[in-house]
């Protein structure tokens, strides 16, 4: 692009003009005098012992956002003061002559782009007493969008140099409310009695040092998650989401639809606990395995059973033992009043024999299991499988949704909104 | 142009372009002259201006998308402010035609707003507030502009180095109103603000 110059009226120092038409003031870099561009360049005053803040950009940096070549044309750093803390970052202006004027801004290691925006939200403004006593984060709509509370104070600027399409001063104060959408960060920012909108985005920050031309040693280390990141998945990935979740719900299904599949064929009424349960019954089916459930009524308790399984001619086949216990509160279970053991049994008489012999209350309100009962299923399919596969692909998706989680919530670390 | 219109360029006798009915001007693309529809014939008006090329994301002839508008540029006028210009481009949309103008990345599409809907008895002053059809806008700039330089086809006639003194108005929902007054003539328009990157080619 062209560059035309001037010298400065306060310093004489030569000053390239990068900024169109619509630059309003020039603040020398050499001597601090702020000039009128629409006034001759005249000195409209002289600032002194302004700290420069670090940043990786230049006047007169050009690079591309969004395919749109813009030029860096002014530097303010910027402060806010709060609770004993301050915070520090620096805002860019930079022009474009086909797009107009935006910012660059760098904190915390992240550079946004931000740009001012014509329309207004609704509703128009986020007032603090709204803020100080809202039980809920304040919430507006903004281009059909809807823009969540994210953050307010006072900014002020600390250093001001090179061109604007505007007359900052170290003694402005303005008041923002940052809004957070999806992927755009809206500020209502209130100055001077003017209520104006500006639309922050976060460009691919290695595509935009590159194209600034910023050299390796000038770019800040970045901390944490900036507010606008957002998790970008390759099609391959989504992919590999979504048939992680879909086989983890699929296994799942099937392993519940296997596992309580099978024919009834002995059950036995509800026995008292002091009562020893023998119950005959016939397996008929080659495939699938023998399953005996016992029920216990026990609340707040446990109870423990022997269990032993003869054969038709009166010969052990298995002897286990096994126990239910089930607790629960206004707002929660644990445990189960049922218990499942299944054996891979041929066809053929057996007898179960069944003894409660041990229960007890170990928990407030508890009572101790008084009845039991006994129920014998053939033909139960082996679910474990099912189960293996449930548990690695719903480990995948767990690190996919997680993932998505744990980033959802580091974006909004930064905000300053309690909800006490 | 109507069937009686002479259609050829009054300086050096080349074709003028003549697709538009409501083309009151033109300008040749042979020489740079001015022609304007006088009684049905298009007279020799002056010359076009020096027409620098600055970075556009319009341009004459090429078809651009705005706000889902699919408009054809057909003439461009630049006017200057004296620290820079800007540009506005006449465009047909198949209807009575709208202005895009373009300021250094702020771009704005008008409609000439109908006699019957101008402000009465009002003239804009920087800072104060207009009702224009129920809605409050507010002047939030005013500028002196002289056209430097004019291209193509347009429904009004505009002279080279003619002042011409604007005053734009905000209002709701990105809404843009522009009173202009020149000598001999004063109108209305009023339409909405548009993201640079709202405008491509179609």
């Amino acid at each position: 692009m062209s560059v035309s110059s001037f010298n400065c009226t306060q310093c004489g120092a030569g000053l390239d003009v990068l900024g169109g038409g619509r630059v309003k003031s020039h603040v020398c870099s050499y001597c601090g005098a702020e000039l009128d561009a629409q006034d001759a360049y005249r000195v409209i005053r002289q600032y002194r012992d302004m700290d420069r803040p670090k940043t990786p950009f230049d006047l007169g940096m050009v690079g591309e956002l969004w395919g749109v070549p813009f030029t860096v044309i002014g530097t303010m750093g910027m402060s806010e003061r709060h609770g004993g803390q301050s915070w520090h970052w620096v805002e860019h202006q930079v022009f474009s002559p086909t797009h107009g004027y935006g910012w660059l801004n760098v904190e915390d290691g992240f550079v946004s782009f931000t740009r001012k925006s014509r329309e207004a939200s609704y509703p128009a403004g986020v007032s603090e007493h709204l803020i100080e006593t809202s039980e809920h984060r304040p919430s507006v709509r903004f281009q059909g969008e809807s823009f969540t509370y994210y953050a307010s104070g006072i900014a002020r600027p600390t250093f001001i140099e090179g061109e604007f399409n505007f007359r900052p001063a170290l003694e402005d104060r303005i008041r923002y409310v940052s809004l957070l959408g999806g992927e755009r960060m809206l500020d209502i920012l209130d100055s001077g009695g003017e209520r104006e909108y500006e639309v922050t985005r976060l460009p691919d920050q290695a595509a935009l040092f590159e194209s600034f031309g910023v050299a390796p040693d000038r770019i800040p280390r970045s901390y944490g998650t900036h507010p606008l990141s957002v998790i970008t998945r390759s099609p391959d990935q989504l992919f590999a989401r979504n048939l992680a979740i879909a086989a983890t719900v699929v296994a799942l299904v099937l392993g519940f639809f296997f596992t309580f599949k099978g024919e009834v064929i002995a059950q036995t009424e509800q026995t008292r606990a002091a009562r020893n349960v023998e119950l005959p019954f016939t397996v008929t089916k080659e495939t699938g395995l023998t399953e005996i459930e016992i029920y216990a009524d026990a609340y707040n308790s446990w109870a423990w059973f022997e269990a032993e399984l003869e054969g038709g001619e009166g010969d052990p086949i298995a002897i286990f033992e096994t126990g239910v216990e089930y607790y629960s509160g206004s707002d929660w279970t644990e445990g189960s009043r049922e218990v499942r053991t299944r054996l891979d049994l041929p066809p053929g008489d057996y007898t179960l024999f069944l003894e409660m012999t041990e229960a007890e209350v170990d928990w407030t309100g508890g009572r101790k299991a008084d009845r039991y009962s006994a129920t014998v299923r053939q033909g139960v399919a082996n679910a474990m499988w099912l189960w293996g596969v449930a548990a690695i692909t719903g480990v995948v998706a767990f690190l996919f949704l997680g993932q998505r989680y744990w980033h959802h919530k580091s974006r909004w670390a930064g905000s300053d909104w309690s909800d006490e | 142009m109507t069937e009686q219109a002479r259609s050829n360029c009054g300086n050096c006798g080349a074709a003028l372009p003549n697709r538009l009915a409501q083309a009151r001007m033109v300008t040749c693309d042979h020489c740079g002259s001015t022609s304007v529809l006088r009684d049905k014939v298009f007279e020799i008006a002056g010359t076009g201006g020096e027409m620098f090329e600055t970075p556009s994301l319009v341009e004459i002839g090429v078809p651009v998308v705005v706000k889902g508008l699919e408009l054809l540029p057909v003439g461009l006028a630049r006017f200057s402010y004296g620290r820079g210009t800007w540009d506005e481009f006449w465009c047909l949309d198949g209807a009575d035609g709208l202005w895009l103008s373009a300021d250094e990345g702020d771009y704005a599409l008008e409609r000439a707003l109908p006699q019957e809907h101008w402000p009465n008895g009002t003239r804009p002053s920087l800072g104060g507030e207009i009702d224009i059809r129920g809605e409050v806008f507010r002047v939030n700039e005013a500028e002196t502009a002289t056209c430097v330089a004019v291209r193509g086809e347009f429904p009004e006639e505009l002279e080279i180095g003619e002042a011409h003194l604007y005053f734009d108005l905000i209002g709701p929902h990105g809404q843009i109103a522009t009173y202009e007054s020149w000598e001999g003539g004063e109108t209305w328009s009023a339409g909405h603000w548009v993201d640079p990157w709202e405008v491509r080619r179609a």
